[in-house]
């Protein structure tokens, strides 16, 4: 290597060996420099573009798919109770009302660069109401003569039931405790292998409303005063107020994950409807055909006014949801039934 | 005096100077090759040093990213009511080379960590990852990436498969 030889090499001068030489140490020196800094600028690069990897937002659309879930079923769920509110064909009016519902959404999400679907297929059900205050007890035609504080079925053959709303205020005498069981209003629910699953409201001698439950954990009771008292059934609240013992058909309805079709039946009665008044209104997974067949036919053949009636209504719905982006295919399959007791 | 001198000096001056000039540019030859071999020495320790780094950066960063991939596929599993039937597929892209070499990804699942080696480099990378749901225990080459939930009715997971 001539930078490192002793001397002037052959050819060469003195000037040869004061100026060549020593250039040539010098470019040798600077293409070192060269080539570290090269390598520090490939470095560097690698380092910023890993931070840049490092900025960017780490979740790939997967809060976005969430929240497209939650949306949809949020709006289905209004979509569905106000459907039973206003259509006369509810499982029909339902199925275009969703549909729309898809199409606007999908028209929505493309502005977006998402592929959005949302179809769904409504379980045919029954709504069952009393919605004048009056006692609850069926009326006169109903089981040809039912009389006054007699047991009387309002659906049999149903295997769940939702949005079970009740108003009740007392129309009788004060009530020992001990003939509760007997002369109480009481709501039964019972089903073929289990135990039966009871709630009475009365009202005892200090004058308050007594709910009282008798389920798998014994009996509970919770003292509100007031003229009335509204419960949710469903949704386990007194007032207003979430009361625990207060689950619905507890050991009775299977849990709302059981969704093939091998659900235990229930019946739903009440019996001494005449010493309370109020109005109630629920919803069975039963459709009209099955209900029609059982002891509550006269609920949809015989109603009169202020009577207790049934109506076609949608009780669920399957929904398929579909939600693409380039970073995220989402396929999900939800089940939206609003006041479920699960739900 | 001066007229004495001038001649014998200048004699002197002359040997002087030859030596000076084959001293002074041994010297020169030395100290460069000496700064030469320390800036190569420095410089490549310092070049090798920053390039483990910056391996050790991207492979952290990557590592996450792929960490953040799985649990979006666990979090929309595990909130799901019909696991059997649900689609979550997330595809990914990543670097296939870091800093000019390949390098792997290991899922394992019994410490929940992911193991990212890059062989050209002896660094490795662990990062842990929270998951309800199972992972599928593998190792892939770095690259592309497709991150998915199977809802196999036997044996649901997460599975990580290079695209």
């Amino acid at each position: 290597m001539a930078a490192v030889s002793i001397g002037p090499g052959p050819g060469s001068g003195d000037r040869g060996a004061d100026g060549t030489d020593r250039g040539q140490l010098i470019i040798i020196t600077g293409l070192t420099l060269a080539v570290i800094l090269v390598a520090v600028v490939l470095l560097l690069n690698t380092a910023i573009y890993t931070e840049n990897l490092a900025t960017r937002g780490v979740d790939a659309g997967g809060t976005e798919a969430a929240e497209f879930r939650e949306a949809s079923a949020a709006d289905v769920s209004e979509l569905l109770v106000r459907t039973n509110w206003s259509k006369p064909d509810a499982v029909d009016g339902f199925g275009g009302e969703l549909d729309r519902y898809g199409e606007s959404i999908a028209d929505h999400r493309t502005h977006e660069g998402v592929i959005a679907r949302v179809s769904g297929e409504p379980t045919e059900g029954t709504f069952i109401a009393q919605d004048e205050a009056r006692s609850f007890e069926p009326t006169s035609n109903y089981h040809n003569g039912t009389a006054d504080g007699d047991e009387w079925t309002l659906v049999e053959g149903t295997t769940r039931t939702r949005a079970y709303t009740m108003d009740v205020g007392i129309e009788g005498d004060s009530m020992n405790e001990s003939n509760v069981t007997s002369d109480a209003f009481r709501l039964r629910v019972a089903g073929d292998d289990a135990t039966d699953w009871d709630l009475y409201v009365y009202q005892p001698s200090d004058g308050d409303i007594t709910v009282r439950v008798d389920g798998p954990d014994g009996t509970q009771t919770v003292d509100q005063s007031g003229e009335s008292v509204e419960l949710n059934l469903t949704a386990g609240t007194v007032n207003g107020e979430p009361w625990e013992p207060l689950s619905w058909a507890a050991g009775v309805e299977d849990d709302a994950d059981i969704d093939d079709g091998e659900r235990n039946e229930y019946a739903i009665s009440y019996a001494n409807g005449d010493t309370v008044s109020g109005t109630y209104e629920f919803v069975i997974d039963t459709p009209d055909g099955a209900a029609t067949n059982g002891s509550d036919s006269a609920l949809y053949s015989e109603s009169e006014d202020g009577s207790p009636y049934a109506v076609e209504s949608v009780y669920d719905v399957h929904l398929e949801l579909r939600h693409h982006t380039p970073e995220l295919r989402y396929e999900d399959r939800i089940r939206v039934a609003p006041g479920e007791r699960d739900a | 005096m001066r007229d004495r001198r001038r001649p014998g000096s200048f004699e002197f001056h002359r040997e002087d100077r030859a030596v000076s000039v084959t001293v002074g540019y041994v010297l020169t030859l030395a100290v460069g090759s000496l700064l030469l071999a320390g800036l190569f020495i420095a410089g490549g320790s310092f070049i090798e040093g920053e390039r483990e780094q910056a391996i050790h950066g991207e492979l952290s960063v990557i590592g996450e990213r792929v960490a953040a991939d799985i649990m979006t596929v666990d979090r929309l599993a595990n909130q799901s009511a019909d696991p059997d039937n649900l689609t979550a597929t997330r595809t990914a892209e990543y670097p296939p080379r870091v800093s000019g070499d390949d390098y792997t990804l290991e899922v394992d699942p019994d410490s929940e960590r992911l193991v990212l080696t890059h062989p050209g480099s002896d660094v490795a990378v662990e990062v842990p990852y929270r998951a309800t749901e199972n992972v599928s225990a593998t190792t892939v080459a770095g690259g592309d990436l497709t991150i998915r939930w199977n809802g196999d009715e036997d044996a649901k997971h997460i599975e990580v498969v290079e695209s």
